[in-house]
């Protein structure tokens, strides 16, 4: 139990504290640990000074992503017992510890040291980081928990945002872009310990800032009923222990696998993609700047859809708004395969949707469980849900890829390379969809005992 | 005591609005600097 400055105790709202207060805090922590996904600005750069090759310079962002999901499975739990503070802090030094580490392996030419401080240490911060603020959240906003998780996981999609232009102008400053093959390594080392030492001062913000609402605190004029009045909401809370064995858990999980394996499908190999079906640019340089404001378009689009539809679940219903991810997703999938190139203006609101319909199922995703579970272990659970996100991980990339570089062996050229994996994506989404449509309420036999198994959790937490 | 403490809430909302302010500058400053690197990219894919 966190004891301290970190104890959730000391960190419960004051009258008149306002709620408002809570949405930086969790961005501090997410747009610093949404980072991850600009790993590939140092790749080229870690390649040529230390003579590695492109599959060993992209292990400790995969390593990183794998640790997300084991490490939110595995301390959700403790995040949720501890408190957001606790997390928070916990986050920010693995997370900045990992740069550092990782600094200090490129200096001595230790690659492993890299793996180890950026892919465990710097991905166990990712983990710990992401769930966070999601369950104080939902706590702050009862009214729109969709809204509010919606801007702390926008945060995670706007880290890249941020890191890779910085990186990249760092890198250049320090002179590593222009470095002879097998020199440079002092300029990555500086990066990452700069990297390490800012993102350590940025994410201070989120543990010095977050508090939790006092016992029984609800939002003025705010009523319940209306909330709880729908299909799905339950009233009740369910246990992270419990919630595991309840088919709405896997059912979720399926949803959010699939959702994201979808999207995966096109974000892994936007640039490439966008350069197979529209070759059509009057030089090479100009069709890699068309490729690059692709790759730039579409980020904006999972980023704005994690705020956007995941909003508009409040207002909506969660399943509905799946409904819409899933069912959509397949249907623009189905007319990209349909009219492959033969308008462009139609494949970028194709693929721009499915990106942020790709976004928009991390964002909505804690909100849903949130309805079926109830907020208790919501972030404990969320963690566990996270598992899906690391196969997915693995999933969607093995499929475009495997299918593609299969296509190009057999002579394919344009967009017919990707015709057959899309087509398998349509196929995920609508499993994906049924998946969807079989969540039911929770049954009663699943739910935490009301008042004693309460009362002794808040206890336990040093609630007042 | 009692008495300090109940007129707390009452004077808090107008002191948080500094931190108010700066909370939300410290995040949408880096998310603004992305945001527009990101956006100078764009006119390119219309542009071939």
């Amino acid at each position: 139990m966190a004891v301290g400055f970190l104890a959730r105790s000391r960190i419960v709202a004051p009258a008149g504290w306002s709620r408002w207060l809570v949405p930086p805090a969790a961005l501090s922590v997410h747009l610093a640990i949404g980072q991850a996904y600009s790993w590939s600005v140092f790749k080229p750069a870690l390649e040529k000074s230390l003579g590695i090759n492109g599959t060993l310079s992209a292990i400790p962002f995969e390593l990183a992503i794998v640790m997300l999901g084991v490490s939110a499975a595995l301390f959700g739990t403790r995040v949720e017992r501890n408190g957001p503070r606790w997390a928070m802090f916990v986050a920010t030094c693995c997370f900045s510890s990992g740069f550092l580490v990782s600094a200090l392996g490129v200096a001595t030419r230790q690659y492993w040291l890299v793996i180890l401080g950026y892919g465990v240490i710097g991905g166990i911060g990712l983990g710990i980081g992401y769930i966070s603020p999601v369950s104080t959240l939902i706590k702050w906003f009862p009214d729109r928990p969709g809204m509010a998780t919606g801007i702390a996981i926008m945060g995670f999609g706007g880290g890249a945002l941020i890191a890779s232009p910085w990186s990249a102008q760092m890198l250049n400053a320090f002179g590593v872009t222009t470095a002879a093959a097998g020199q440079g390594t002092a300029g990555i080392a500086k990066a990452f310990l700069i990297h390490g030492l800012v993102y350590a001062v940025f994410m201070s913000m989120g543990w010095l800032l977050v508090r939790v609402p006092a016992e029984g605190w609800k939002p003025a004029g705010w009523d319940p009923s209306v909330v709880q009045s729908r299909t799905l909401v339950t009233t009740a809370n369910v246990s992270a222990r419990n919630a595991i064995r309840t088919p709405q858990f896997w059912c979720l999980w399926v949803v959010l696998c699939l959702n994201v394996t979808a999207g995966i499908g096109i974000l892994e190999k936007a640039a490439p993609i966008y350069q197979d079906f529209f070759p059509t640019a009057t030089s090479k340089a100009a069709l890699a700047s068309a490729a690059a404001g692709f790759v730039a378009i579409l980020s904006l689009a999972n980023m704005s859809g994690r705020f956007i539809w995941s909003s508009a679940s409040d207002r909506i219903g969660r399943k509905n708004i799946y409904r819409c991810y899933l069912g959509i997703g397949a249907l623009l999938y189905l007319a990209i395969v349909l009219t492959t190139n033969a308008n462009k203006v139609v494949f970028l609101v194709c693929t721009l949707l499915i990106i942020s319909f790709y976004g928009a199922g991390f964002a909505t995703v804690p909100a849903y469980l949130r309805d079926l579970f109830g907020t208790f272990e919501v972030g404990a659970i969320h963690g566990r849900l996270l598992t899906a996100w690391s196969t997915a991980g693995v999933l969607g990339p093995l499929i475009v890829n495997a299918i593609a570089d299969a296509q190009t062996r057999a002579g394919q050229t344009g967009p017919a390379k990707y015709i057959l994996s899309f087509s398998i994506m349509i196929g995920l989404l609508v499993v994906g969809f049924v998946a969807n449509e079989l969540i039911r309420p929770v049954e009663p036999k699943f739910h935490e005992p009301a008042a004693p198994r309460g009362a002794a959790s808040l206890a336990e937490r040093g609630m007042p | 005591m009692t008495e300090i403490r109940d007129r707390i809430p009452a004077a808090e909302p107008l002191n948080r609005a500094p931190l108010m302010a700066l909370a939300w500058l410290w995040v949408l400053a880096p998310f603004g600097y992305g945001a527009y690197e990101l956006l100078v990219k764009i006119p390119a894919l219309f542009g071939s």
